[in-house]
């Protein structure tokens, strides 16, 4: 029985945001009060099949999360471990197959140019949400279909100049291909990056492009370990 | 920035002392006003340059500097390669020799108002402008080693211009000692399309007027007079020079530390002159010069064909095309001597004085022509090299107007389209294929280049000579 003072579909729309952003492949939840308290249980697609994770949880905490950014990146931090497995930890996301990605990222003034920062529960979907912000300095992020896949692997010695790396990968096939990308799924294995990015020819009269990136620079980049999560940013030279 | 941290040598020059790690002072050549306004990173990266290996006399910025990537924006600094001296990829930048170039019409403001809107449009059509567009040429593997060998010389040989345009070109529009071998395929593959192509952001092609003359004897001998319609080119070397700078970055970052490097920020990243990746890089760079030539070459033939299509009367020759991103090999006066030195220009413009043998002997009594391109839809200057200039900043001067707002507070500040309206009222006609474009360039995002031009004349950097205004401007 749901109590009166929780409000429900408050409590719903932040679990599937928090588990959305947690980036896995599909999954099926129900939230709900037990003899102990509240518990999240959710049934996650893994390589071979579905896995069963329970969680306790805290209505109101959850509910307060759709609101405040900072609340949401501890609950995904906390619930992160547990669910590992469903996570791109094994083959990456097929195109199209889940919604669109939930946006964490956002842009830092530069005096001439503009800094890309994402956020994630791991490193790698930190990358994917820089990836994702060094688009939309390009255009609207939603007007670009996640039509074909193009597939990246790059190395470097660190992770900072693995994230330049990977952002001047994704800038160079978009010069070559002529293309935008609005999703991406990383996987990194120790400061080795294998990814796919999914997007489609450039539209002038439909994406309205308003800069070409030059390139991913040294500035301001930084990929560390932020509020349980990792933050991946540096400045892009349009 | 806080005018406590420098020490003021004169109305427009403030030195940064040595202190630390610093090899030599910082110079800062700019008013007062400019200098309050000043980005604080800018003192950080005058100084972190400053501590480079090699370094000679000081690390000098110009009026127009702003926050940049290692190096500031309006940086010069000139190595020694006999002291250990340093080539750095960021302190050259990505966009490798992107510059501007000039030309004469021999027409006059009614001319073009007349056909104001059908030129606009005209021109919007026939340069490829913004992300995604490619050119009408494209290059197999030996047309690329030729044009990264050849730069201007190529495009004129192909029968993009005429032989008189090379004297007007520094270098002779061919960078000498190119090592098309040097330049990756990555970055090949990158330019294979692009050739003639104007690119984006603060790129623009614009119709102008010369609407004031400051200097008649030296506008005489570089054939401007008030009213004079002239056409104005600022771009680089498009895919190619980004994909080298991006390149180089990462390979100096990764080596600095084996050749004794301490980089205080990453991207001063930087190798020795004298080692196999700084000559790697020399040989690379100097190819994406000639790749920016041959662009702004073509891009010239391309406006001299909507011209003749349009108002056949007009004939362009070329004032002069200048780079404002390279390192180049010069003879400077140092310490008491003539030496060799290696000249980085980031965002600042080689403007060598009267009777400089560089100079094309038309214009050797005036000294060289320094083009300033202002924002859009404001106004750009023509300057002149000075003999004084050698003493301050390696015969260097500034090359914009320089942003005073990131693109994130010119985007909540302004809509595109009433940038374009605005400019329009009066009598300036934008084309472009993003509005959004349009509003991160908006004239007000960046400094007041009449008070940066102003700085640079009463610094002895340049001589002001004349100025023009747009009357049409193809944004990319």
């Amino acid at each position: 029985m749901v109590s009166p003072a929780v409000d429900m579909p408050h409590v719903r729309a932040a679990v599937e945001r928090v588990v959305d952003e947690l980036g896995l492949d599909a999954f099926v939840y129900t939230v709900e009060p037990k003899e102990a308290g509240w518990e999240l249980r959710v049934e996650c697609a893994v390589e071979e099949g579905w896995q069963v994770i329970t969680l306790p949880v805290d209505p109101s905490e959850l509910a307060a999360s759709l609101s405040d950014a900072g609340a949401r990146e501890k609950l995904r931090a906390a619930w992160f471990p547990h669910f590992r497995a469903c996570i791109k930890s094994g083959p990456l996301r097929a195109p199209g197959t889940d919604a669109a990605m939930t946006p964490h990222w956002e842009h830092f003034p530069h005096e001439a140019d503009m800094g890309v920062r994402g956020f994630g529960a791991t490193k790698a979907l930190a990358f994917e949400q820089a990836a994702l912000a060094m688009t939309a300095v390009i255009a609207d992020l939603a007007a670009v279909e996640p039509r074909d896949a193009v597939r990246i692997e790059c190395g470097a010695p660190d992770d900072e100049l693995l994230l330049a790396e990977w952002l001047n990968s994704l800038i160079y096939e978009m010069a070559t291909r002529k293309m935008l990308f609005s999703r991406f799924a990383v996987r990194l294995d120790g400061t080795w990056l294998t990814a796919e990015a999914w997007g489609e020819r450039i539209d002038v009269a439909r994406h309205h492009p308003a800069v070409e990136i030059k390139g991913a620079t040294f500035t301001a980049l930084r990929v560390a370990p932020k509020d349980g999560g990792w933050l991946a940013q540096t400045v892009v030279d349009v | 920035m806080d005018l406590n941290l420098l020490e003021r040598r004169s109305d427009y020059e403030w030195e940064i002392p040595r202190c630390g790690a610093m090899r030599v002072p910082a110079v800062i050549y700019a008013s007062e006003a400019l200098m309050r306004d000043m980005d604080h990173k800018v003192y950080e990266q005058a100084v972190n340059v400053a501590t480079l290996p090699g370094i000679v006399k000081a690390s000098y910025v110009m009026p127009d500097a702003h926050w940049g990537y290692g190096f500031p924006i309006g940086g010069v600094a000139a190595f020694d390669p006999n002291e250990g001296g340093v080539v750095s990829a960021g302190g050259v930048g990505f966009d490798i020799s992107c510059g501007v170039r000039c030309m004469h019409t021999g027409l006059k403001r009614t001319n073009i108002m007349q056909v104001q809107k059908a030129l606009a449009e005209m021109l919007y059509y026939r340069i490829p402008a913004g992300l995604g567009s490619t050119g009408t040429i494209h290059l197999d593997a030996g047309g690329m080693d030729a044009m990264l060998s050849g730069g201007a010389k190529w495009a004129v040989e192909r029968g993009w211009g005429v032989q008189d345009d090379l004297a007007r070109i520094e270098e002779y529009g061919q960078m000498q000692h190119a090592k098309p071998g040097n330049v990756s395929e990555h970055a090949k593959k990158r330019q294979r399309n692009e050739m003639g192509t104007l690119g984006s952001g603060n790129h623009y092609l614009e119709v102008q007027e010369v609407t004031a003359v400051y200097d008649q004897k030296i506008a005489e001998v570089f054939g401007l007079e008030q009213g004079d319609i002239v056409v104005m080119i600022h771009c680089g070397s498009r895919g190619l020079g980004h994909q080298i700078g991006t390149e180089f970055l990462k390979r100096m970052a990764i080596t600095a530390a084996q050749y004794g490097i301490h980089l205080p920020d990453r991207e001063l990243a930087c190798a020795p002159i004298n080692s196999d990746i700084g000559e790697d890089y020399l040989g690379a760079m100097r190819a994406a010069i000639n790749c920016a030539l041959a662009n702004r070459q073509i891009l010239t033939h391309l406006v001299r064909q909507v011209f003749a299509d349009i108002l056949p009367q007009a004939r362009l020759p070329l004032l002069y095309d200048v780079s404002h991103n390279t390192c180049k090999v010069e003879e400077h006066c140092a310490d008491g001597g003539s030496r060799r030195l290696y000249v980085h220009r980031k965002g600042a413009t080689r403007a060598f004085g009267p009777e400089h043998p560089d100079v094309p002997e038309p214009l050797r009594a005036a000294g060289q022509p320094v083009l300033i391109g202002g924002s859009m839809g404001t106004g750009s200057y023509v300057l002149a090299g000075t003999a004084e200039s050698e003493a301050h900043a390696f015969s260097s001067a500034c090359h914009g107007a320089g942003r005073a707002m990131s693109r994130h507070q010119a985007l909540r500040t302004w809509k595109g389209r009433q940038v374009v309206d605005e400019l329009a009222a009066r009598g300036i006609m934008i084309r472009s294929p993003s509005m959004r474009g349009v509003a991160e360039e908006a004239p007000d995002a960046y400094k007041n280049v009449s008070a940066v031009v102003d700085a640079a004349a009463a610094a002895g950097l340049a001589k002001k000579v004349a100025r023009v205004e747009p009357l049409i401007c193809i944004k990319g």
